[in-house]
C-alpha cells in the first residue's frame, strides 16, 4: 500500500493543477476565455472587411479572401482543398480565419509568424491570389471609396503594408465568443451537464495537453502521429504532409504541425491539414489513436464531441455590421444560444 | 556690381565655412543622446526581464504549474516588440562593435524560441503520458480483478503482473521526479518484461491491451523525460540574458566612446568658440580702429581736398592765363605766318602792281609830254588871241598876228590826234589804277584780323578771293575750277582764305611753270562740303608725308618758310569742325581734300549734284 500511496502522491505532483477537478473560472484552468476588449481601430476593421471580400486582390479578379474562408462554414473552407487562381488547388485544407489572430503563428506549418506575414505572402502566392503587390495597390487605388478610406486611416494612403494591416486588423476582429467562454467566466449554467462532462473527458484523456490556452490550441507545434504513424497508415506522405520540416528542414520537425484551435471546430469540417476526417467524430477517433495512444469508450468520445460543440461562437455583432455576407453570421449564430451577448 | 560681389564672395565663403565648422562641432558634441541611451538600456532590461519570466514559465510548465502554454507564447511577441524598438533606437548609430552582439541576441532569441517550441511539443506528450499511466495501471488492475479467480496459478501470474505494473508505475513516476540515466535503463528493462508477463498470465486482449497502452506510455515517459530535460537544460543554458548583457556592454562601450568623442568635440567646440570669439573681438577692435583711422583720414582728406581745391583754383587761373598767353601767341604766330606768306607774295604783288603802275605812269608821262609841247603852245596862242580880242584897244594887226600864230600852232596840231590819244592814255591809266585798287582790296580782305568773325558763306566765294590774291603765285600755272553749288558753311572767311592760299601756294611751288592746279568743290554727303586742291607737281615724298602737318616742319631753305603753314591749316580746319586729308604720289601730284560741315542752320542743298572726286592723276 505504501507504493500505491506514493503513486497517488507522485501523480498528484506530476499533474499538479492539470487534469484534476479544476473549477470553471479557476486561474489554473488550461482553457481561457476570449479577451473582452480587442482595442482595434473600427475604421481599419471596416476597411479590412471590405478588402476581405475584394476580388481585386487576385491577379484576374476572381478570388477574394472570402472565397476560401467561408463565413457560413466557420470561416474555413468546406472543400478538402481550396481552389485558387486559374483553378490551382491548395496542398492543405484552409483553416478558419476566426480567432486566427490569437494563433501563435499562421498556417499549418507555422511558416507565417504573423497575420501580416501571412497576408503579404498569400497575395503573391501563385496558387492563391497570384498577384503582384504593385498591381493590387494600383487596383485598390483606383477605387474612390477605398482610397478615401485609406487616406483617412493611414497617412500614406494605399500601400501594400496598409492593405495588409487593414486585412490583418479585420481578421483579428473575427473572434467568436462562445457559451464555453461564459462557462469559463463562471456562468456554470452556460453549458449543460453533459457538455461539462465532455470537458472533463477532454482534459482527462489528455486532449488538453495540446489543445489548451485561450484558443484551445493554436499556441504550439505537435507531431501528427505521436503514438502511431498516421502517414504510413493513411498511405500518403506528400510534401505538405511534412509539416514544419518544410520550413526548418530539421528531421525532428517532420510531420510536425501547428496544433489547430478547436474554436468553432464543429463548423469547420473536413478536419486536419489533409482534410481527411469528414466528421468531428472521425477526427476525435484519429486523435485518440495517433496522438493519445489509447482507447476510450464511444460514450466518452461522444461527450467530448458534445463539449467541442460548445466552442462554436458568435462574431461580435458590432463587427458583423461591417461584413457584407449576412448568412455567415446566421450560420455561426445558429450554433449559439439565444442571448449570448456577454462578450460585448 | 559684379566686382563688388567678387570682392564680397571670399568673405562670405569664409564666414560660411567658420559657421559650418561651428555647426558641425556642435552636432558632433551633442551626438550622444542620453535619452536614447536610457531607452536602449530600458529595452535591454525589459528583454532580460521577459527572458527571465520566460524561463520561469518554462519551469512552471515543466512542473505543471502552468495550466497551458499561453505564457510561453506571449514573451516572443514582447521580445520582438522590444527588439524592433531597439532597432529603431539603434538605427544608424550601432557601431561595428555592437552589431555582432546584436546579431548574437537575435540568434539567441531564435534559438530559444525554437527550443521552447520543442519543449511545448515534448512536454505535451510527456504530460499526456504522465496523466495516462496511473489510469492505465488502474484499468489493468480493474481488468485483472475481474479475471482468474477460477485458476489460482493464473491468478498468481496476474497478481505478479499487477504487482510488476504497480512497481513499474512507481518507478516511472519516481523517475519523472528524479530522473537519472541508470534508473531509466533499469526501468526500460522492467517495462520490457511486462508484455511477456501479460502473455504468460493469459487473459487475452483484455489484459494485453491495457498492458500495451501502459508500456507505450511508460516508454514515452522514459524517452520524453530525458528529451524534455535536455531541451530544458538547453533552454536554461541559452543565454539571452548573457547576450543581452554583452550587447548592453558593447552598446555601453559604444556609448562611452561616443560620449568621450562627444566630450572631445565639446572641448574642441569650446576652443573653437573661444577662437571665434577672439576673432570676433579682434575684428571688432579692428573695426573700431578702422573707424578711427577712417575718421582721421577723412578729416585729412577733407583738409587735403580743400587745399587741393585751392591749389586747383590757383593752377586753373595760372593755366587760363597761360592759355590766354598761348592764344595770343598762337594768333600772333598765325598772324606772323600770314605776314610771312604775304611777305613771300609781296614781290609778286609788287610786280603785279608794277605793271599797271608802269603803264599808268607812261600814259601820264605821254599826256604830260603832249601837254607840254604843241598843246601848251596852242593853249597859250589861243589864250593870247582871246586876251587881244577881248581888249578893244588892241590893234588889228596884233590880233591878226596872234591869229596867225594860233593858226600855225593849230596846223601843227592837225597832223597829231592829241585829244584821242590823251583820252586813250587816260583810259589806260584808269584801268591800271583799277587793277591796282583790286589787288589792294583783296590784300585788305586777306589780312583782315577777324578770327572771331564767323559768317555764313559759300566756299566758292572764299576760293575766288583766294585765287585772286594768289594770282601772282599762280603765274604760269593753269588753274582749273570745278565748282558745284555747295551748301554754305559757317566759317571765318579770312581763315578759309588762309587755308587755301597756303594750299594753292604749295601747289604752285610744287608744279612750277606749266603746272595744272585743279580746285573742286563738292558735297560728299548732304552734311559735308569738300574742296579738293589737286596739282600735278612733284608730289610729297613718302617719308615727308606723315610730317607735313607738324609745326615747324619745312622742306624749304632756312628763312624761306616758317614751317607753320600746314600746321596752321590743320588747326584752322579742326577749329571749323572739318577734316583735311592728303594724298600724294611722288612725281604724279598731290591732292589735298578739305572737308567742312555745312552750316547747321540749314539743310544741305538738295538739288546739288555731287561732283565726282577727281583723282590727282586726272
Amino acid at each position: 500500500m505504501k507504493s500505491r500511496l506514493f503513486v497517488a502522491l507522485a501523480a498528484g505532483i506530476a499533474l499538479a493543477a492539470g487534469a484534476g477537478s479544476a473549477l470553471a473560472g479557476n486561474a489554473a484552468e488550461p482553457l481561457r476565455p476570449l479577451p473582452e476588449h480587442l482595442g482595434l481601430n473600427p475604421g481599419k476593421v471596416e476597411l479590412g472587411s471590405l478588402l476581405f471580400v475584394d476580388k481585386r486582390l487576385s491577379a484576374d479578379d476572381t478570388i477574394a479572401c472570402s472565397s476560401c474562408h467561408d463565413f457560413s462554414h466557420g470561416g474555413a473552407d468546406p472543400r478538402p482543398r481550396s481552389v485558387g487562381i486559374h483553378g490551382a488547388t491548395s496542398a492543405v485544407n484552409a483553416p478558419t480565419v476566426f480567432n486566427s489572430g490569437l494563433n501563435f503563428r499562421e498556417l499549418w506549418s507555422g511558416s507565417a509568424p504573423s497575420l501580416e506575414a501571412f497576408v503579404t505572402g498569400v497575395v503573391q502566392n501563385p496558387k492563391v491570389f497570384g498577384s503582384k503587390w504593385s498591381d493590387v495597390v494600383v487596383k485598390i487605388s483606383r477605387d474612390p471609396d477605398l482610397s478615401v478610406r485609406f487616406a483617412r486611416l493611414y497617412g500614406n494612403g494605399v500601400t501594400r503594408d496598409n492593405i495588409v494591416d487593414a486585412i490583418a486588423t479585420y481578421t483579428r476582429s473575427l473572434v467568436t465568443p462562445s457559451r464555453f467562454d461564459r462557462y469559463l467566466r463562471g456562468d456554470t449554467r452556460a453549458i449543460t451537464a453533459g457538455e461539462a462532462q465532455g470537458y472533463e473527458r477532454f482534459k482527462s484523456y489528455g486532449c488538453i495537453a495540446c489543445h489548451q490556452g485561450v484558443n484551445v490550441g493554436g499556441n504550439m507545434y505537435q507531431k501528427f502521429g505521436v503514438m502511431g504513424d498516421y502517414f504510413r497508415d493513411h498511405g500518403h506522405d506528400t510534401p505538405a504532409d511534412q509539416g514544419r520540416y518544410a520550413v526548418t528542414g530539421r528531421d525532428s520537425d517532420r510531420h510536425v504541425f501547428k496544433v489547430p484551435s478547436l474554436r468553432n471546430v464543429a463548423l469547420t469540417a473536413p478536419y486536419f491539414h489533409d482534410g481527411s476526417a469528414p466528421t468531428l467524430e472521425a477526427a476525435v477517433d484519429v486523435m485518440f489513436r495517433y496522438q493519445l495512444g489509447r482507447a476510450a469508450p464511444p460514450a466518452d468520445k461522444a461527450l467530448i464531441v458534445e463539449f467541442l460543440k460548445t466552442l462554436t461562437g458568435e462574431r461580435q455583432p458590432v463587427l458583423a455590421k461591417a461584413v457584407p455576407e449576412a448568412p455567415a453570421q446566421n450560420a455561426v449564430a445558429s450554433a449559439s444560444h439565444s442571448g449570448a451577448r456577454s462578450m460585448q | 556690381m559684379n566686382a563688388r560681389v567678387m570682392k564680397l564672395a571670399p568673405g562670405a565663403l569664409a564666414a560660411a565655412v567658420l559657421i559650418g565648422v561651428l555647426g558641425a562641432l556642435y552636432a558632433k558634441s551633442s551626438a550622444v543622446d542620453v535619452g536614447k541611451k536610457n531607452r536602449v538600456e530600458s529595452y535591454l532590461r525589459q528583454m532580460k526581464q521577459v527572458d527571465a519570466e520566460w524561463n520561469v514559465d518554462v519551469l512552471k510548465s515543466r512542473m505543471g504549474i502552468n495550466a497551458n502554454y499561453d505564457p510561453l507564447v506571449s514573451p516572443l511577441p514582447q521580445l520582438h516588440k522590444l527588439r524592433t524598438r531597439l532597432s529603431a533606437e539603434l538605427a544608424g548609430v550601432v557601431d561595428p562593435a555592437a552589431a555582432p552582439a546584436l546579431d548574437a541576441v537575435d540568434a539567441a532569441i531564435d534559438r530559444k524560441t525554437d527550443l521552447i517550441e520543442r519543449f511545448k511539443s515534448e512536454n505535451a506528450i510527456l504530460r499526456n503520458s504522465l496523466r495516462y499511466v496511473p489510469t492505465a495501471v488502474s484499468e489493468l488492475d480493474a481488468t485483472i480483478a475481474g479475471l482468474g479467480r477460477a485458476d489460482p496459478a493464473r491468478a498468481q501470474r496476474l497478481a505478479a503482473l499487477k504487482s510488476r505494473a504497480d512497481a513499474t508505475l512507481t518507478g516511472i513516476l519516481r523517475y519523472n521526479l528524479f530522473p537519472d540515466r541508470s534508473t531509466a535503463a533499469a526501468l526500460g528493462a522492467e517495462v520490457a518484461t511486462l508484455a511477456p508477463l501479460a502473455a504468460d498470465a493469459g487473459g487475452g486482449d483484455d489484459v494485453a491491451q491495457p498492458v500495451a497502452n501502459f508500456v507505450r506510455h511508460a516508454q514515452v515517459i522514459l524517452a520524453q523525460r530525458a528529451v524534455e530535460d535536455s531541451v530544458l537544460t538547453q533552454i536554461l543554458a541559452t543565454p539571452i540574458n548573457a547576450d543581452v548583457d554583452r550587447l548592453g556592454a558593447a552598446l555601453d562601450h559604444d556609448f562611452t566612446a561616443a560620449l568621450e568623442r562627444s566630450n572631445r568635440y565639446r572641448h574642441l567646440l569650446l576652443a573653437y568658440a573661444s577662437l571665434l570669439l577672439a576673432l570676433l573681438a579682434y575684428a571688432g577692435y579692428r573695426l573700431v580702429r578702422s573707424f578711427r583711422v577712417i575718421a582721421r583720414v577723412n578729416h585729412e582728406l577733407k583738409d587735403a581736398n580743400e587745399s587741393l581745391e585751392r591749389r586747383v583754383h590757383e593752377r586753373t587761373e595760372e593755366l587760363s592765363q597761360a592759355l590766354d598767353h598761348l592764344k595770343e601767341s598762337e594768333s600772333q604766330l598765325v598772324q606772323n605766318e600770314k605776314m610771312a606768306s604775304l611777305g613771300q607774295m609781296v614781290a609778286g604783288v609788287a610786280h603785279e602792281i608794277n605793271t599797271p603802275l608802269a603803264y599808268v605812269r607812261s600814259s601820264l608821262e605821254t599826256v604830260q609830254m603832249h601837254f607840254d609841247g604843241v598843246l601848251r603852245e596852242f593853249v597859250t596862242a589861243m589864250a593870247g588871241l582871246v586876251d587881244l580880242m577881248r581888249d578893244p584897244e588892241t590893234p588889228d594887226d596884233a590880233i591878226s598876228g596872234q591869229f596867225e600864230t594860233a593858226v600855225a600852232v593849230r596846223d601843227r596840231l592837225e597832223g597829231f590826234p592829241v585829244a584821242d590819244e590823251i583820252t586813250s592814255l587816260l583810259r589806260d591809266g584808269v584801268h591800271g589804277v583799277d587793277e591796282i585798287s583790286g589787288i589792294v582790296v583783296n590784300l585788305k580782305d586777306f589780312s583782315r584780323h577777324d578770327r572771331s568773325q564767323m559768317a555764313r558763306c559759300a566756299i566758292e566765294d572764299c576760293l575766288a578771293s583766294t585765287l585772286q590774291i594768289a594770282k601772282p603765285v599762280l603765274a604760269g600755272r593753269r588753274v582749273r575750277t570745278l565748282f558745284a553749288r555747295t551748301a554754305p558753311i559757317q566759317c571765318a572767311p579770312s581763315q578759309i582764305n588762309q587755308i587755301f592760299l597756303n594750299l594753292v601756294t604749295n601747289a604752285a611751288q610744287a608744279t612750277g611753270e606749266g603746272g595744272v592746279i585743279t580746285l573742286v568743290t563738292r558735297m560728299t554727303d548732304p552734311r559735308h562740303v569738300a574742296v579738293d586742291v589737286t596739282d600735278n607737281g612733284s608730289g610729297i615724298p613718302d617719308d615727308v608725308l606723315p610730317k607735313i602737318f607738324d609745326p615747324f616742319f619745312t622742306t624749304k631753305a632756312v628763312g624761306e618758310g616758317t614751317g607753320l603753314g600746314l600746321s596752321i591749316v590743320y588747326k584752322i580746319v579742326e577749329q571749323h569742325g572739318g577734316s583735311i586729308r592728303v594724298h600724294s604720289r611722288s612725281g604724279v601730284g598731290t591732292k589735298f581734300t578739305v572737308t567742312f560741315p555745312v552750316d547747321t542752320g540749314e539743310a544741305a542743298v538738295l538739288d546739288s549734284q555731287p561732283v565726282p572726286e577727281i583723282g590727282i592723276a586726272a
